[in-house]
């Protein structure tokens, strides 16, 4: 265990415009540059780039959009895993612009709507990126454009030249938003959170006094780009001056071979990893014996996992990191330590641990009165965000106590030994499905939503240590493919159910109301039987 | 034709097959439910039945578009190993 070694701090984060107030999140960047100017900030697949090269073409293309938007606003990046995806969301930062990371591989009909809710007024795009745009000319958007990597035809074409490069990156106010970040939303429209710099700030300081990250680290950059823990990643690598390695879909044959082969020593993803790593029969004891620190966010970590991880990474720290999008990445960590860890868990599962310093937790019953114990978790502090793009989402999301106001998580609690907290579940239809968080209530809208089909009820069934999610529909009995092409149009394909169940009607509960309990325990035996992709068949 | 450890594996990662549905070797795996974690998944088994190893440019959606190019590349794997 690794947890009390010590190096030197890094150092004060210089301000990234030159200003002593400047607050922008982009200064971490400098700092690294400052440690290693040679080093490698980014590498993705077979290219890399240096610090130096990284900050250079950062501030050309900053420049460029600054020609073209003068005054700052949201610009998307439109990228999958290229090297010009991490520099597009650099750009973004460096022009003092909002950067609204977007997948390419998210249906187009989604991402023209996070465009269009999120204002964004212009788009940065690697060659995957570059390749959608006439597919969004089609759905209405046509925004200028910097085609980064790839020959893509823009009609608006941002120009980018040397010529543009700025003397230095764009200053941030504290209360300037850095990332948009979207969400599952129940109503179907993904909701927009918005973090400040102020928020990234208290978040990446945090990290800073707590662990002891050095230009000597390899980071890993596991989560899609447009996640909350993609964030952590890239500027707990950059702020140190370390590389940061993406983990391309192809890795995961052999994870722990990647981990070593690049002699990572930071692992950040979500827990379903774990069982991944293990089907492919790569999970043996001392596997990864680079690894230092290892974060494991965005759905339940269960013991088991844990330990074998642990066996695989003997050298690292294994922390379980909670906390929603919307109080900036996480505020809650645990770091395993397998007598404790199990007497403080229930049901098999790891605590989500202690809050981070400097905020304030409650538990309130479901009237909203506050409680001990046991209840809903609200959380008040500096890494509260700046809120949903649209208002509507916050109702009943906030709630004032004590003169604070605080998030309400949706998660139900048990405070434990020593002020930890352990999960208990939720007190909606929000799920986890392989770290990516869902609403049930946006997938039943888009079965609804299929020609022939009346009515729809999805539910996540907890299976193999993951959860799998299941439709249950009334109407025509329609093909599985069918269903899934159609809810793919609007719905990311990571979200997309894989089992579909014709129904004639759903059981009903005493109050008349469909038996959602039911259901969900229904679609845990049937998925318990099938072996499909379900979780462990070692 | 293929043979039947092939046709076991395939069939645990395309869930919109029913199992008393046949596997047609034109059909597209990824309207069966086939995804690209799927996809690593399925050749990490793939890889220890038939003791071969996929390249990383044949690590794309043509060699997963059906089962008849799948075990097409697969058998060709196999007799170049032995």
């Amino acid at each position: 265990m690794t947890m009390l070694d010590t190096v030197a701090y890094p150092g004060p984060v210089a301000p990234a415009g030159g200003d002593p107030d400047d607050f922008g999140i982009h200064a971490r960047f400098g700092r690294g540059l400052a440690i290693s100017p040679n080093g490698t900030a980014i590498r993705a697949g077979t290219r890399t780039i240096s610090y130096t090269e990284a900050h250079r073409q950062a501030l050309q293309y900053a420049g460029s959009i600054r020609r073209v938007l003068p005054r700052p606003a949201p610009v998307a990046v439109l990228a999958g895993r290229s090297v010009e995806a991490y520099l597009g969301i650099l750009s973004c930062l460096y022009a003092g612009a909002t950067a609204v990371p977007l997948l390419a591989d998210f249906p187009a009909a989604r991402t023209a709507e996070m465009i269009r809710v999120a204002g964004v007024r212009a788009l940065i795009a690697d060659a995957e990126g570059a390749a959608l745009l006439p597919q969004l000319r089609e759905l209405g958007v046509d925004l200028p454009v910097l085609v980064a990597a790839g020959d893509a035809e823009a009609t608006r074409p941002i120009v980018t030249d040397p010529a543009h490069r700025l003397e230095r990156p764009c200053r941030s106010d504290p209360q300037d938003i850095a990332y948009v970040l979207f969400t599952s939303g129940s109503t179907g429209t993904p909701k927009g959170v918005r973090l400040s710099h102020a928020n990234l700030r208290h978040y990446f300081d945090l990290m800073d006094r707590r662990y002891d990250f050095s230009a000597t680290d390899v980071f890993s950059q596991a989560a899609n780009l447009n996640w909350d823990s993609a964030v952590s990643d890239l500027w707990c690598a950059w702020g140190v001056g370390a590389p940061l390695v993406s983990v391309l879909p192809a890795h995961y044959r052999d994870l722990p071979g990647f981990v070593a082969e690049h002699r990572v020593t930071v692992w950040f993803s979500a827990p379903s990893t774990i069982g991944l790593a293990r089907r492919t029969g790569k999970l043996t004891p001392g596997a990864m014996p680079t690894l230092r620190w290892t974060y494991f966010g965005g759905e339940a970590l269960r013991f088991t996992d844990t330990a074998d991880w642990q066996a695989a990474a003997p050298h690292s720290a294994v922390v379980n990191v909670y906390g929603p999008t919307e109080i900036t990445i996480t505020t809650h960590r645990h770091t395993w330590s397998p007598a404790v860890s199990t007497a403080l868990g229930v049901n098999g599962v790891v605590p989500l641990g202690e809050l981070h310093e400097g905020h304030v937790q409650l538990l309130i019953a479901p009237g909203g009165t506050p409680v001990s114990g046991e209840g809903e978790l609200c959380i008040a502090g500096p890494q509260l965000s700046a809120g949903y793009l649209d208002p509507r989402h916050g109702a009943d999301r906030y709630l004032e106590h004590d003169g604070r106001t605080f998030y309400r998580t949706g998660d139900l609690v048990r405070e434990v030994a020593g002020g930890e907290l352990v999960y208990l579940g939720r007190v909606d239809s929000q799920v986890q499905v392989h770290g990516l968080r869902v609403e049930l209530g946006e997938l039943d809208h888009a079965v609804r939503d299929c020609p022939g089909v009346e009515d729809a009820v999805t539910v996540g069934a907890a299976v193999g240590g993951t959860t799998e999610l299941l439709v249950f529909y009334t109407g025509e009995r329609l093909v599985p493919a069918e269903l899934a092409r159609h809810v793919g149009r609007t719905v990311p394909w990571q979200m997309v159910p894989k089992h579909y169940r014709h129904v004639t009607e759903f059981p009903l509960n005493t109050n008349k109301k469909i038996d959602r309990l039911r259901l969900t325990a229904e679609a845990t035996t049937q998925l318990s039987r099938t072996t499909v992709r379900t979780g462990d068949r070692s | 034709m293929w043979d039947a450890k092939f046709e076991e594996t395939l069939r645990q990662f395309v869930p919109f097959l029913d199992d008393d549905e046949p596997l047609a070797p034109d059909t597209s795996l990824r309207d069966l439910g086939l995804d690209s974690m799927g996809i690593i998944e399925m050749m990490a088994v793939l890889e220890a039945e038939y003791e071969v190893r996929f390249r990383d440019d044949m690590l794309n959606m043509q060699t997963f578009a059906t089962p008849g190019a799948l075990w097409g590349g697969v058998s060709k794997m196999v007799e170049t190993v032995s």
